[in-house]
This record gives C-alpha cells, structure tokens and sequence, in this order.
C-alpha cells in the first residue's frame, strides 16, 4: 500500500480507495480477509480508529464485511454491478471531455477523432 | 463499545481541589487520550481508577464485571504507571525489577532488561546507579520499560509521553500499537498527556478534562465530524457571530470554531469550514471551557 | 515473608547507624548504673537491641506506607497491597508483643531496681507505638522517637520521677484502647493529600 503522510486526502481515504482499487480489479480476492485493523495501524503508524473508519467505509459500500472476531472479508463481487460503476465512470469522465471541449469550440466528430489517436497510442 | 473501564458518579474530594462528579467509559480495544492541562485532575482521576486512592463518592466497573479494584487479581491485569514518584529515588534498575518481581506475578524480567536496552538505559542497571542520578527523561523510560514487561490487559499510563524527546516518543508510539496488535482487541491503553499533538496517531477515543470535569469524550472520528473549523472575512463574521463558539479576529482574516451542525449556515454567510483535527479540537474545546468558566 | 526480608535489606545502613547509637547509649547507661551481674547487662543489652530493631521495623512500614515519598503509588499499584499491608503489621505487632511479653516475664522474676523502671517504660512505650493504631502516630515523623527518648530519660535517670507502675500501665491500657479504635478508621489513611 502506498499511503502520503501529508496528502490533502486523509489516510483513512487513500487506505479506502487504494484496498477498493485491489478488491475490484480481482487483486484481493472474495473470502480473502483484510490485515487487522490493529497489524495494519502498526505498519501503517496510525491509530486503530483511522484504519477502522477505512474499513468500515468499505463495508459500507458493500465491498467487505465484517465477521465478528475474524476481522474483515471480501465480498465477492458482482461483476455486473462492476460494470455498471466503471460505465458510469466512463460516463462521468467523458461529459467531463465533452465540457471541456465545447469551450474551445471543438466539435462532436473531433472529440471522436482524438478518442482514436489517443486509444492508438496507447 | 465495549468497555474496559466504566465510571459513574465518580468524585474525589482533596482540600484545595475536587474531581467530578465524572461519568466515563474506555472502550475495550484501543487507544485513549485523557487530555487537559495540568491541574485538571488527569492524574487524580487515574489514580483514583486505579486504586491508588479511594474515590469518595461513585463507583467504577473493571473488564465488565469487577466493581471493586481491591478484589482477587484486578490489579494485577492493570499496569499502572505513575508521571512520577513511581518507585523510591534510591532504587537502582535492579530494585526495581526485584520489587516488579515480588510484587506481580506477570513480570518477566528478560523481557524488561531487553526493553532497557531497546529504550536506551541499559547502561545504568549495569553500572547499579539509582533514580536519582537519571534524567527525567531516562527515568520515564525505565519505568516504561518495567510495565510492558508485565502481562496486562490494561495499561493506565500517566504523562508517559511528556519528558521524552521526539524520537523516544515516535518508540513509544509503536510500542502502543504493538501492545494492542498482541491483544487484537482484549488489550487497552488509557493515558494522560497534555500535549496531544505528540500522540495523535495513536489515539482512537479522547476524553477532555477541564477543571475537575470531563467536557467532551468520544471516537476521535466522531468528535473531529462533530465540530468544525471555520475561516473568513471580518464581515462575514459579523453575521455568523451567534453561531460560533469561540472566534479570534485579526487584521487578516478571522477564524472561529462552531458546532458542526451550523455548516450550512456558516457556509451561506460566506464563511469556508473544515474539520478539525484532534490537536485543534482538544484546544477550541479547552478555550470554550475557560470561556464558560469565567 | 520475601518481601519483608528484602525491605528490611534495604534499610541496612539505617540498622547500622542506629546500632551505633543505641549501643554506645546502653554503654553510658551501663557506666552510670553499674555492679550488675552478666545476666543483668544481657538483659538490657537485649532489651536495647530489641527496641533498635522494633525502630528499624516501624521506620520501614512508615516509609513504605504513609510517608508522600514515591514507593507508595509502585506499592499501592500492587494486588492485595491493603491486605498485605495489613498482615505485615500484624506480624510486627505479634513480634513486639512476643518479645516485650518475654522481656517483662524475665523482669518480674528477676526483680531489681532497674528493671522496676524498665518494666514501666517498656509498656508505655509498647502501647504508644507498637499496637494497630499506631499508624496515626507514625504520620507526624519522629514523634515517637522524642517520646521514646523522654520517656527513657526519665524513667532511668531521674530518681525522684517514682512513677507506680500500675499508673504507668493503666495510662497505656488507655491510650492504646483509643489507638485501637483509630485502627478502624485507618483506611482513610491511604489517600494522600495533595
């Protein structure tokens, strides 16, 4: 895990979206348990609370839940609900584009151009 | 929660100076600050915890069940540890573990000549010389190294953090986090300080004390979601001066410290929030206390 | 039995400085009053002996118990420290009382001038500072020693100071009574102040 000490995103977050990110892309995987939140303060030098809050965040969201005395598992993750995020992200992103470029007064098909060229360079 | 200790009604009566009445509760499983200044009654109230005094008035409840701290082996799973005046001045490092030994039956002594060193005082067992000749400093970390070396489930610390320097604390630190990583979640820590700057990271529940009275207490989550930080203009404070709990003007800008539930309408005055962290929580709560004091 | 051992190691330079004085104190009383056989000087070399030790033995329990020194929040931290606390005084008071039983039964079959003042003196001095109560009398330092020294003084050295030893021992009868009653209120004892 790569945690900032002085990001302007708190430490809780970065454990979140990075534990997030593992779980997603198949990394960790479903039944797996997460580090204890205590073995993980230690390594981290943080206070128990802060990795709680991480923890919980991802309960919350449906990633992880929690198994009394055991710690933390993965939920196995549905695919399609996985999909349907990542396409709302793409979404997100691409108005983003889209709002970007109507600014400067780029067109509909020039925005498609460099979607290519830039999948091409890739 | 789960709790470790639970305190109701406590009060302790000494001439000049009266704790409580004080309700508290520390959660089983984590790190808990008892933060104030000095001669807020931080050290009455974990003397009083820990049966080093009788309270007079109130009673208190150990590991969920034990109400009275005198009974069977209580005390034998709390490690006390005193700001100072632990042991005699005349005690050497060996007497100490000596009177460890006699004293407790969870001591083991390798354990605490292995911390010497680890704390860096190693040096004085060897050469026999007394508390008395040690720093302030060096003495703290004796102490220390003589209480980890014992098997407990609660450690009630008084200003372990105060008369070291930062490098020793930053030890210090890992050492509470190791202690409750051995336990996963049956060991506590209950300590005082009245820097909480220095042991931010390791705290997870905080009580604040003011005068013989607890103010706040809560997950350290919670209460930095409970308050906010607020910064602006001198006019947009004008408006939003009700809402505040305490305000510092200058000629540049203006801060303040509110109740997190007016954001919204500090937010519409003009006013930007954010939220605390411990450090500047624990001193606009204390600031607010003096303020209501006066 | 470990414990008391131990402490009682660490006060051994204090046994030795007393040891000295109280020694070369006997050796002046033996030089004022003397024609005693060998028996009579044992006697009250060991009664003198006996009181260094009982003044080793209260000065330890006072300094680990009641006096603001730093021993007490390690010694308090302790399991069972009040019960413990307690059994240790009961074992000096039952030692005292032993020792000054055996000590007024020599004197009361070996009768003499001297001993007609030591007797008196040795009760007094037994109940001021050797029954349960005494704790209250071992929180004002050095009390009991000036007492104890006055007391000597007048009993050995001033003649006409022809005290009965039934007013004697009646007025310590009473005075430990009193003590006893404080004992039940000793616990308060524990707190200290700030």
């Amino acid at each position: 895990m790569k945690i900032l000490q002085n990001s302007e995103i708190p430490i809780y977050k970065q454990i979140a979206m990075q534990l997030k990110e593992e779980i997603l892309s198949g990394k960790l995987t479903a039944g797996e348990y997460l580090p204890s939140i205590r073995g993980l303060a230690k390594d981290l030098k943080i206070s128990v609370i802060t990795t709680m809050k991480a923890y919980e965040e991802l309960c919350a969201e449906g990633l992880v839940t929690s198994v009394q005395g055991k710690g933390f598992v993965v939920n196995p993750q549905d695919t399609a609900m996985i999909r349907e995020q990542r396409l709302r992200e793409v979404e997100d992103h691409l108005l983003e584009a889209l709002e970007a470029a109507k600014t400067i007064g780029m067109t509909v098909e020039e925005v498609r151009d460099l979607i290519t060229v830039l999948n091409h360079t890739e | 929660m789960d709790s470790v200790i639970v305190a109701k009604g406590l009060v302790k009566k000494y001439k000049k100076f009266t704790l409580g009445p004080v309700d508290l509760e520390i959660p089983k499983g984590f790190s808990t600050a008892l933060i104030g200044a000095n001669g807020a009654g931080k050290t009455t109230l974990l003397d009083t915890i820990c049966g080093i005094v009788s309270p007079s008035k109130g009673e208190v409840t150990y590991f969920g069940e034990i109400t009275d701290i005198e009974a069977g082996e209580t005390k034998e799973r709390i490690g006390y540890q005193a700001a100072q005046g632990m042991y005699p001045m005349s005690w050497t490092p060996y007497d100490v573990a000596m009177a460890n030994q006699l004293g407790f039956k969870g001591f083991h002594e390798d354990r605490y000549w292995e911390l010497c060193k680890k704390y860096g005082v190693a040096d004085y067992g060897e050469k026999k010389q007394s508390l008395m000749k040690m720093s302030d400093g060096n003495r703290i970390r004796l102490c220390l190294a003589a209480v980890f070396a014992r098997d407990t489930e609660l450690l009630v610390l008084d200003e372990p953090g105060s008369n070291l320097d930062p490098l020793m604390r930053d030890r210090l630190c890992g050492q509470f986090r190791e202690y409750l990583e051995e336990g996963d979640g049956e060991k506590t820590i209950l300590f005082s300080t009245h820097n909480i700057a220095d042991m931010e990271n390791v705290t997870d529940y905080a009580i604040l004390m003011y005068d013989g009275a607890v103010i706040e207490s809560g997950f350290v989550s919670d209460l930095c979601e409970k308050y906010i930080l607020v910064s602006g203009e001198s006019a947009t404070f004008d408006k939003i001066k009700r809402s505040l709990m305490i305000e510092d003007r200058n000629m540049s800008t203006c801060f303040g410290f509110a109740r997190a539930e007016e954001k919204d309408k500090l937010e519409a005055a003009g006013a930007v929030v954010e939220s605390p962290n411990l450090q500047q929580l624990s001193i606009f709560l204390l600031r607010y206390a003096e303020q209501q004091n006066s | 039995m470990r414990e008391l051992c131990w402490s009682l190691w660490k006060q051994r330079w204090a046994f030795l400085i007393f040891a000295i004085t109280v020694i070369s104190g006997a050796w002046m009383i033996f030089q004022v009053t003397d024609g005693y056989s060998v028996f009579e000087m044992g006697y009250r070399t060991t009664f003198i002996l006996l009181q260094l030790m009982f003044l080793i033995l209260q000065r330890e329990r006072f300094r680990i118990v009641l006096r603001k020194e730093s021993a007490h929040r390690f010694y308090r931290s302790m399991p069972h420290a009040w019960e413990k606390e307690q059994k240790r005084f009961l074992w000096i008071d039952l030692f005292c009382v032993v020792m000054l039983g055996v000590l007024l039964v020599i004197g009361i079959v070996f009768r003499n001038e001297f001993s007609d003042r030591l007797l008196p003196f040795a009760l007094v001095v037994f109940f001021l500072i050797y029954m349960p109560g005494t704790r209250i009398m071992a929180c004002v330092p050095y009390v009991w020693w000036v007492l104890e020294i006055v007391f000597a003084a007048m009993f050995l050295f001033v003649p006409a100071f022809d005290v009965s030893p039934l007013l004697c021992g009646g007025t310590a009868v009473v005075v430990g009574v009193i003590q006893w009653l404080l004992y039940r209120f000793v616990r308060k004892l524990w707190d200290t102040e700030d």
